[in-house]
């Protein structure tokens, strides 16, 4: 099932049910996007991808990361409306965040430079798009993050604040984070996950069996062998660092082709 | 609070996860305070992850984890009631109470607590007392329904 719309005065056509996002990037349209992730799909809290419909549709501002395409409809991604209310938006994420440097970067190339609304008392780089929170629960399961509070108040954390005692130092979070409000850092034989706020889990690493370079937390390594005895029912049983886990599928791959 | 009575609270609700916010309004009421160890044992017994339990916990403002008092005295600032004269009310119950707003008194006995509304905005305004509501106030009626309550005939 294909259907007909119009982007950016250019008719296409497109199979059903995608969004005007996931359309638009197959077409090698920019949409600037804080809290979308394609493991993760749409969430709508970033609102960044806001665009022009029109056509089927009424007249207005949708974003584009939830809305589907439909048969007749029109999108302008590039309008001066959107142009507008993106670079608002900006100015909005700019006040709560000014020391990003993701989101400066983002902001200047939309002709944004500096806030309105900014009022100096800011305490953290999130932007509370969420990614996080839903990448620790929904697709690693940990269940560490969590948003707590609420309002203007809303801020991710671990549970009571505390060291989390969930945390499995997968190090998900901080690589997810579209702002760098999460951060993570292997010191010597330490992995310390951390935000502005604070240090949220620290954990000693595990060596690697034949390099003995630190290179996990215990804790990461039992969760991926209970995951993969769960799942795929064969059982992880060496401590290999990435480097040597590949050195050693290599030799094992020859091996066994040769033999 | 003690294990035992959280114990009894959660198997009242049959160890149901959907039944958590119903438990944590039973604990708050009771203890007049959630704080992290009841948390923490109300997860563990309902086996939800920690996180979960404070995210709901700390996002309505229903639940505290500072002791509240034995009478929560909730006074509507909204703007039925800001026009009809609760500055002049809620000024009376701080000085009246002795006590900041969002904070209880030294006995315990009483919790200060602004709300937005208590949708009675046509009877404004209003002050409730745990669950019962008091509407059409002015200074002296506050001062009235106060004594009552503390049983202090200033």
């Amino acid at each position: 099932m294909t259907i007909q719309m119009t982007l950016n005065n250019k008719e296409i056509e497109v199979p059903k049910g995608l969004t005007i996002l996931e359309v638009s990037r197959k077409q090698g349209i920019d949409i600037p996007t804080l809290c979308y992730h394609e493991a993760l799909g749409p969430h709508g809290v970033c609102r960044l991808c806001i665009v022009e419909v029109g056509g089927v549709l009424r007249q207005g501002i949708r974003i584009s990361c939830i809305q589907n395409v439909v048969d007749g409809l029109v999108v302008n991604t590039e309008s001066e409306r959107v142009k507008k209310n993106r670079q608002f938006l900006f100015e909005l994420l700019l006040a709560r965040s000014p020391d990003s440097k993701e989101l400066i970067d983002l902001a200047a190339k939309h002709g944004v430079y500096e806030s309105r609304f900014y009022e100096g008392d800011t305490d953290d780089n999130c932007v509370r798009c969420g990614l996080c929170v839903r990448v620790c629960r929904d697709k690693i399961g940990a269940f560490a993050l969590c948003f707590a509070h609420r309002g203007y108040e809303r801020m991710v954390t671990t549970d009571f604040e505390s060291l989390s005692g969930y945390c499995i130092g997968c190090g998900t979070c901080a690589q997810i984070c579209p702002t760098g409000a999460i951060r993570m850092k292997d010191e010597g034989e330490e992995r310390i996950i951390y935000t502005k706020n604070g240090v949220v889990a620290r954990f000693e690493l595990e060596k690697c069996d034949v390099c003995g370079i630190p290179y996990a937390p215990k804790k990461y390594l039992n969760f991926i062998k209970k995951k993969s005895d769960d799942t795929m029912a064969v059982s992880v049983v060496r401590n290999l660092c990435p480097g040597c886990a590949r050195r050693m599928g290599a030799i094992n791959l020859v091996g066994s082709m040769t033999l | 609070m003690e294990k035992e009575k959280i114990e009894k609270i959660v198997l009242k609700h049959r160890n149901e996860k959907s039944a958590i916010l119903a438990i944590l309004h039973e604990v708050q009421a009771e203890d007049k305070q959630l704080n992290a160890d009841s948390l923490r044992y109300i997860a563990l017994l309902l086996g939800v992850p920690y996180a979960n339990v404070y995210g709901l916990a700390t996002f309505y403002s229903a639940f505290s984890s500072d002791k509240k008092g034995k009478t929560l005295v909730r006074a509507c600032d909204g703007i039925s009631c800001h026009i009809n004269g609760a500055e002049e009310i809620i000024k009376t119950l701080k000085s009246r109470l002795n006590v900041e707003m969002g904070k209880t008194t030294w006995d315990e006995a009483f919790s200060l607590e602004k709300v937005r509304c208590l949708g009675l905005c046509s009877i404004s305004p209003n002050v409730s007392f745990n669950d019962r509501i008091y509407s059409s106030l002015t200074k002296e009626k506050i001062l009235e329904i106060l004594r009552e309550m503390t049983g202090d005939p200033k």
